[in-house]
């Protein structure tokens, strides 16, 4: 039997050894929630970090900040420190000029929260290329009464058709705004209500190589616009596309942090403009 | 590819064969004649069947062996044996069979010349109110048999407490290794296995589907029942078609001497069983079962729910809300049947033909209605929901067995063999929410189906070569088409497959015995799959040492594949289901484990102690889920099905008092199934059966006519994933959304589970026949244990409703026999 107990003895000890190192999770322990964006040759100011509110916490919000985070973003084989923005309490950003933002470089965005490593990598993708807008300019009627909205069915077939390539079914979002100082309204007398003076249009992203402008949907105002066209990686558009969560099956939004929930993603832009004029 | 296999078929019956004639020369140097397959030796060889003395029954898998002696076999599925090297031909034979008195056999000259036939005395001693003897027969179940097999005795089972009905399943989940906290699944979780693992045969064909009443009960009727063997791993090559465990029952032939009539009643069911000899060569066996708990839904079985159990319904105003939580509590109701039906002919002494044809069904209802009110004054909201879930399924199974024993040593069983798995479940949440100037109202749901059929044609051939070497070899056609379909809210068919599978499988293993202390059981299995048109090996050993009559040291080793997987499918508010699907290229991957197992036992005449060390490491392992709708542009099944790796390990200990007025054992299970799912988590995560400890105590005592029984069932909580917060993001387009956070996967412990469940049988003559009535409790101390978690997530709002297991519940049970 001394044979047997020893054999016994030596196996307890294997088995005990041989567990797997999983940490236990607490309910009541909060999740922290990254919404960090890189854009290609801009500086890095849009990077925010939150966390989740755990349901058995008093608080109604949907959301609390992470201020005092030391957040790293690695690229270029250099190590960049982001500094709390002190009057927007979660939002960092890099106040220094040696950090650039440059296409197919990869980045790692790195904290630590609950003494666990946050982190995730993203790449800046390529500008888009052939952008192209066409036409340049287009005459709008101007909207004051019932009967010009009626005859505005007219301006309203007009359309600007931005377009660029997309061979390899990448990601695109554009961004529709005017840069004129004081803009005036296509609605001055705000017949239809509610089209704001700074309005502005993004699309959700898509894997198209065109989008057609049209007055009162796209842009409501005289002047000059910007398009800006967005290439945009697959992870932020995998984000949007779960944006919406079945409460049935509860579909776990898209993230790429490791450790954590939300998004880091790169961007690269080209611009194209266009003239909205007075009919 | 196909030539490949039949070489690999070939070269590996002559590998055996080859193997075999030289193993036997250099050790017994005896002259060995295999063109005609006789053995001639000095020592005597005798062979035989074993009976059941009343009924004529033959019984399968009995010990017969020389006593004092290490000589001894195992009587085949039909109850023939060959025992060689006998020393003399005035030897004395035992034959030992659980739920049978030994019985001892002096053997004479004249004996040995034909063949054996030994009758086996039904113990039922619980009758003669005497002393009980320490007779093997007595036990409930033999555990030491080989390396991690035991035999469990459906006599037996009413010794046990049960819930309402004597249980096969429930009796086996008391086991260590074997996991005893499932009451929603009679399936069985052998040692971090899931029971679709698990290989379930009956009379040849596989049972897909072994739940009763959500799992409550079994679907095997243990009247109709003769024997159970289950291997909890390490399984010899015979087997095939599963990664964790096998449980081979064979059904009753029925009784050959008389009309022969029992039937049976608890407070879940009525039960009854006809077994009709036909002249001297024929038996029909009808055994038929059918729980009335949806006809008398107002009698004593739902009072006894109601009165220890909550509500169906209950106001969430009750329970605390934190931040919009409020739990409610559900019970389904239900009806099942099942019948067995068995028709056996023996043409002659060498041969059996039988026909033996199983249906079983459930009907489910667990539709409810909630109402819950959040907020006070202005921001009141009360949110009804009117939950429609119905849940239908069952299996259909046949087969046709012919078997004949040709000669001592050669035996051959051919099986044909139908099986069909059905199940079908309408779920349709109709929900409106009142708030103080308005109502919106929200419809969703689900439809699911699935249905696997399962053509089999086997054949099992037992060679006998000498008292050393034992050769069994066979092959196996399986035709399987799995149809899956899941449907939501009416329109959106997130599933729609059907997938045929042809599986072709050769086997060959050797049972050598090169010393009277040392077994070895080494086999090789292949299996053609025509759908990834590969060819699957599966080598397997099995080891056993006795130092000497107490101690034994005994291992195995050996792959093993599985073709046809259930698939989980992750369903965080709703408690997650399953559904079988066919491997194949796309989605649902083969499974494979390798097993290793160490241990060893210290017998003595009242007492084992065992301990077995095991180890399972398992690849393509499949889970589906809608919790991580990603692949944008991808097939939408790449979205749904995720495969993952898992590692299984743990050590059974085991002490039971085997004989004696007082029986029963003592297990303990320490164990972890960590699965490896990379893209469903970050970080390898518990298994839904993951359970660090299981701990059970089984006690029956013999008191004159009453059967007395007490078993104490703990097991630490298991894992379950649960929504546990919110947060925003907010987009580049300015919009700023909330989402519900889900945890960790399996990040959450459900609180352990332990229950206390006590039995009486008294047992009675009845005229000629016999009877038995008694009490069980189930849950004597009315623990409320949780089966799973619901959560229900409306306007950011979480409800939480704990699905609990079953309270105290006292249950009757009367049965006679003649």
């Amino acid at each position: 039997m001394k044979t047997v107990n020893k054999i016994i003895y030596v196996l307890c000890i294997i088995i005990n050894s041989s567990c797997e190192d999983i940490s236990d999770f607490d309910p009541g322990e909060s999740k922290p929630v990254v919404e960090a964006f890189l854009y290609e040759g801009e500086s890095v100011d849009d990077i925010y970090l939150k966390k989740t509110v755990p349901f058995n916490n008093e608080s109604k919000s949907g959301s609390e900040i992470i201020s005092d985070a030391i957040i790293t973003i690695s690229g270029n084989g250099q190590d960049f420190i982001l500094t709390p923005v002190i009057d927007q309490p979660g939002r960092y950003i890099y106040d220094g000029n040696d950090l650039s933002v440059n296409i197919g470089e990869n980045y790692q965005l790195t904290f630590e929260y609950d003494d666990r490593i946050i982190s995730s990598t993203t790449t800046i993708p390529s500008e888009p290329e052939g952008t192209d807008i066409s036409p340049q300019s287009i005459f709008i009627n101007e909207i004051n009464s019932l009967v010009d909205l009626r005859d505005f069915r007219e301006s309203f077939q007009k359309t600007i058709n931005v377009t660029w390539n997309n061979n390899d079914g990448s990601y695109y979002y554009l961004v529709v705004e005017n840069i004129e100082n004081n803009p005036e309204s296509i609605d001055p007398t705000d017949v239809l209500g509610g089209l704001g003076i700074n309005f502005e249009f993004t699309t959700t992203p898509t894997q198209e190589n065109i989008l057609s402008l049209r007055p009162l949907i796209h842009y409501t105002q005289y002047g000059t616009h910007r398009v800006t066209i967005y290439h945009v990686n697959e992870e932020y558009a995998l984000l949007y596309e779960t944006s919406t969560q079945d409460s049935r099956d509860l579909n776990e939004p898209y993230t790429n942090i490791n450790n954590g929930l939300g998004i880091f993603s790169g961007f690269a832009s080209q611009e194209v403009y266009f003239e909205v004029i007075k009919q | 590819m196909k030539r490949t296999f039949l070489r690999v078929i070939l070269i590996m019956f002559l590998v055996c064969f080859t193997t075999n004639s030289f193993a036997t020369y250099h050790e017994n140097n005896l002259e060995l004649h295999l063109y005609d397959g006789k053995f001639e030796q000095d020592r005597t060889t005798i062979s035989g069947v074993v009976k059941d003395k009343e009924s004529g029954e033959t019984l399968p898998f009995a010990n017969v062996f020389v006593k004092d002696t290490n000589i001894g076999t195992t009587t085949n599925a039909d109850g023939f044996f060959t025992l060689f090297d006998i020393p003399s031909e005035t030897s004395t034979i035992q034959v030992q069979y659980l739920g049978y008195k030994v019985e001892t056999l002096v053997l004479t000259p004249e004996m040995v010349k034909d063949k054996i036939t030994i009758l086996l005395m039904p113990d039922n001693n619980q009758l003669d109110e005497v002393v009980v003897s320490n007779d093997s027969g007595q036990q409930i179940v033999k555990m030491n048999k080989s390396v991690s097999q035991i035999s469990l005795s459906p006599k037996k089972l009413a010794s046990i407490p049960n819930l309402g009905e004597k249980d096969i399943f429930r009796a086996i989940q008391l086991l260590p290794g074997v996991s005893g906290t499932n009451e929603s699944s009679s399936g069985l979780y052998v040692r971090g296995g899931t029971p679709d693992q698990n290989l379930v045969l009956l009379d040849g064909f596989t049972v897909y589907h072994v739940d009763h009443f959500y799992g409550f009960f079994s679907a095997f009727n243990s009247g109709a029942l003769k024997d159970i063997q289950l291997f909890k791993g390490g399984f010899p090559a015979e087997y095939g078609g599963r990664i964790s465990s096998v449980m081979d029952l064979t059904g009753k032939t029925g009784n050959s001497n008389k009309l022969s009539l029992s039937a049976g009643l608890s407070l879940v069911s009525a039960n009854a069983t006809v077994e009709i000899p036909i002249g001297e060569k024929a038996n029909l066996l009808i055994a038929g079962r059918r729980s009335y708990t949806d006809i008398l839904k107002s009698g004593l079985y739902n009072s006894i729910f109601d009165l220890y159990n909550d509500s169906n319904q209950t106001n969430g105003n009750n329970l605390p809300n934190f931040n919009g939580f409020q739990q409610n509590q559900t019970q389904p109701s239900f009806y099942f049947y099942d019948l067995n039906t068995k028709f056996s002919y023996k043409p002659s002494d060498k041969d059996i033909i039988s026909v033996s044809v199983y249906n079983g069904e459930d009907n489910l209802d667990s539709s409810r209605e909630n109402q819950n009110t959040f907020g006070s004054g202005t921001e009141e909201r009360t949110i009804n929901s009117d939950i429609e879930d119905l849940l239908n399924w069952g299996n259909w199974g046949s087969s046709v067995r012919w078997a004949r024993q040709w000669s001592d040593k050669l035996y051959t069983n051919v099986v044909g063999a139908y099986s069909n798995y059905f199940s079908q479940r309408k779920r349709i949440n109709d929900i409106s929410i009142q708030l103080a100037d308005s109502t919106n109202t929200n419809k969703s749901g689900l439809v699911e189906d699935n249905n696997l059929k399962d053509f089999t044609l086997r054949i099992h051939n037992e060679y006998k070569v000498n008292s050393k070497h034992s050769l069994e070899f066979g092959g196996q056609l399986t035709m399987n088409e799995v149809e899956y379909n899941y449907i939501l809210n009416d329109s959106i068919t997130v599933i729609d497959q059907k997938d045929k599978g042809l599986l072709k499988t050769a086997y060959l293993q050797d049972k050598w015995s090169p010393t009277e202390k040392l077994n070895i059981v080494g086999g090789i299995r292949a299996t053609h799959f025509d759908v990834t048109d590969q060819i699957y090996y599966e080598p397997r050993l099995s080891v056993s040492y006795k130092v000497n009559d107490k101690v034994k040291f005994k291992g195995a080793w050996g792959k093993y594949y599985q073709f046809v997987n259930r698939i989980v499918r992750e369903d965080v508010t709703q408690g997650s289901r399953d559904f079988w699907l066919l491997a194949n290229k796309e989605n649902s991957p083969i499974s494979f484990s390798q097993h290793f197992i160490l241990g060893t036992s210290y017998e003595v005449d009242d007492w084992l102690f065992d301990v077995e060390f095991f180890e399972k490491e398992m690849t393509g392992l499949t889970e589906f889920s809608l919790r991580f709708q990603s692949a944008l542009g991808t097939d939408p099944n790449d979205q749904l099905f995720f495969e993952g790796t898992g590692i299984s390990r743990g050590v059974d200990f085991l002490i039971q008092k085997k004989v004696g007025k007082y029986t029963g054992w003592l297990g303990y299970t320490l164990s972890e199934v960590v699965h490896t799912f990379p893209d469903l988590s970050n970080n390898p995560f518990y298994s839904l059966n993951d359970q660090r400890h299981e701990f059970k105590i089984v006690n029956v005592l013999k008191a004159g006519r009453w059967d007395l029984g007490a078993t104490w069932v703990y097991g630490s909580g298991k894992p379950y994933t649960a929504p546990n917060g919110l947060y925003t993001i907010t987009l580049l387009d300015g919009t700023e959304t909330e989402y519900v956070s889900i945890g960790e996967k399996n990040g959450l412990r459900i609180d352990p589970y332990h229950r206390l469940d006590l039995s009486a049988t008294y047992n009675f003559n009845l005229g000629s026949g016999k009877g038995e009535m008694g009490l069980s409790i189930f849950n004597l101390y009315n623990k409320t244990n949780t089966w799973y978690n619901e959560f229900e997530v409306l306007d950011n709002q979480v409800t939480e409703t704990n699905v609990n297991y079953i309270g105290f519940t006292p249950s009757l049970f009367f049965n006679v026999s003649f």
